[in-house]
């Protein structure tokens, strides 16, 4: 069962939401004030309740961006994921599915995995031929002003992108698991954040 | 006894394949094969001129993240041609990789060695003909980009190779390849270079057990890090390597 779920259609010429659904723990907030009112775009903020990802938690929402139309994606604040309770791994999971001469940025704040967190994130996205995507998807090491870097137990973040529904286009998964092999700081070197942004169309 | 003359001609026939098997597979694991690997420092290069790597300390770990990402990213996909070398498999697996190897220095160089990789077995290993024909059939047609790790699984096991054996493989070339690269980076001597080679057997055969075995959909990158550094190489001004 869908945690959230939104569609952007073109009514009256402008991209509008035309259904909009959200239950605990994901909100949307969808403020119309956001960009300059010449541009035409839906901003979308996604929310959690009490500011975080709680171990455990599992979100997924789906979003349909129809033709000739924009949409932004992002969150309030970073997204940050909690300690895990008994070894459980928090879970988002989204699916975006944008039509033809549209546009879907996501942009949001980083994640920031407490110490010993486990999170995954999976998103895929399904365009065609002439839709547009703009995608951000970066971490921090933790907190680091508490002396926590790169102390999280797993951080797992997939972004698939298939053309006309399941031709394989970018298929990417980072992982960052504390093993035995090398620590994730090892790994990062003196690095506190990592990002990568893709830009399709 | 005409029971035991077919026992003992059918142990015969296996006892010879078992041999050509091992002449094959040492001559495909062995450096003189010429498959261009000898062009690709795995990022080394990149991170020597980033600053990444400062000392020997440095290059050792650079190694061991080099070998982690290679089990994490590209063992699923000699495990999967390994047991299905066929036409169908090989396609699939290489449009799949090609979307996945989105750091384009590494996917031209893994194109680069998967092409000459298929051409030289195609023309070693007559007695597997479907080498030549599959790499025929393929070749200008734009369907394959002949991408390195499913070409090098399907080679383990047309030739008869077992797939823990051919990632095992995959494993050790990859080790062999970045530290002949560090030799000529002056990161180490080639004495040097042998002593390392056989301390991390024990990292390679531990990275081998964590990462064998899984299916293309849980291939992943472990060294983000290692991925951007391999990205720029193609900035560098001057450079030894093509990757």
């Amino acid at each position: 069962m869908e945690t959230g779920k939104v569609t952007v259609e073109k009514v009256d010429g402008k991209s509008t939401v035309t259904r909009c659904f959200s239950k605990y723990p994901l909100k949307f907030i969808i403020p119309t004030k956001v960009g300059p009112s010449k541009s035409d775009a839906v901003w979308i903020y996604t929310l959690t309740y009490g500011g975080g990802i709680v171990s455990g938690d599992s979100i997924s929402s789906e979003f349909n961006i129809g033709d000739g139309c924009t949409t932004v994606l992002t969150t309030q604040a970073s997204t940050k994921v909690y300690k895990s309770l008994g070894s459980k791994c928090s879970e988002q999971f989204l699916e975006a599915r944008i039509g033809r001469d549209s546009l879907l940025a996501v942009i949001p704040d980083p994640v920031t995995c407490f110490s010993t967190a486990r999170y995954s994130q999976k998103q895929v996205f399904r365009v065609l031929s002439d839709s547009n995507l703009v995608i951000v998807d970066w971490i921090t090491s933790g907190r680091h002003e508490s002396g926590e870097k790169w102390d999280f137990d797993l951080y797992k973040s997939t972004n698939n992108i298939f053309l006309d529904h399941d031709q394989p286009l970018f298929l990417d998964t980072v992982l960052l698991e504390q093993g035995n092999i090398a620590a994730i700081t090892e790994r990062m070197r003196d690095y506190q954040v990592i990002a990568m942004v893709i830009i399709l169309g | 006894m005409e029971d035991d003359m077919i026992m003992d001609k059918k142990r015969r026939k296996t006892a010879s394949a078992d041999f050509l098997l091992q002449w094959s597979q040492w001559q495909l694991l062995d450096s003189i094969l010429p498959t261009g690997g000898f062009a690709h420092s795995f990022g080394l290069e990149a991170a020597i001129q980033a600053r990444i790597i400062l000392g020997h300390e440095d290059f050792k770990n650079q190694v061991i993240h080099i070998l982690e990402n290679t089990g994490s990213l590209l063992l699923p996909f000699v495990y999967s041609a390994t047991n299905s070398p066929d036409l169908d498999t090989w396609q699939r697996l290489d449009r799949i990789l090609d979307a996945t190897l989105t750091n384009e220095v590494s996917r031209k160089a893994s194109i680069a060695q998967g092409s000459a990789l298929m051409r030289v077995a195609a023309a070693v290993f007559t007695e597997v003909p479907c080498l030549k024909t599959m790499r025929d059939a393929c070749i200008g047609s734009g369907a394959v980009s002949f991408h390195h790790a499913p070409i090098f699984g399907m080679i383990c096991g047309l030739l008869g190779m077992d797939s823990e054996t051919s990632q095992k493989a995959y494993i050790f070339i990859t080790m062999r390849d970045a530290i002949s690269a560090a030799t000529r980076l002056n990161l180490v001597g080639p004495l040097g270079a042998a002593v390392l080679q056989h301390q991390l057997c024990l990292v390679a055969e531990t990275v081998l057990k964590k990462w064998m075995d899984h299916t293309v959909e849980e291939a992943c990158q472990t060294a983000p890090l290692l991925d951007t550094l391999q990205g720029c190489h193609s900035y560098l001004f001057s450079r030894l390597f093509c990757s």
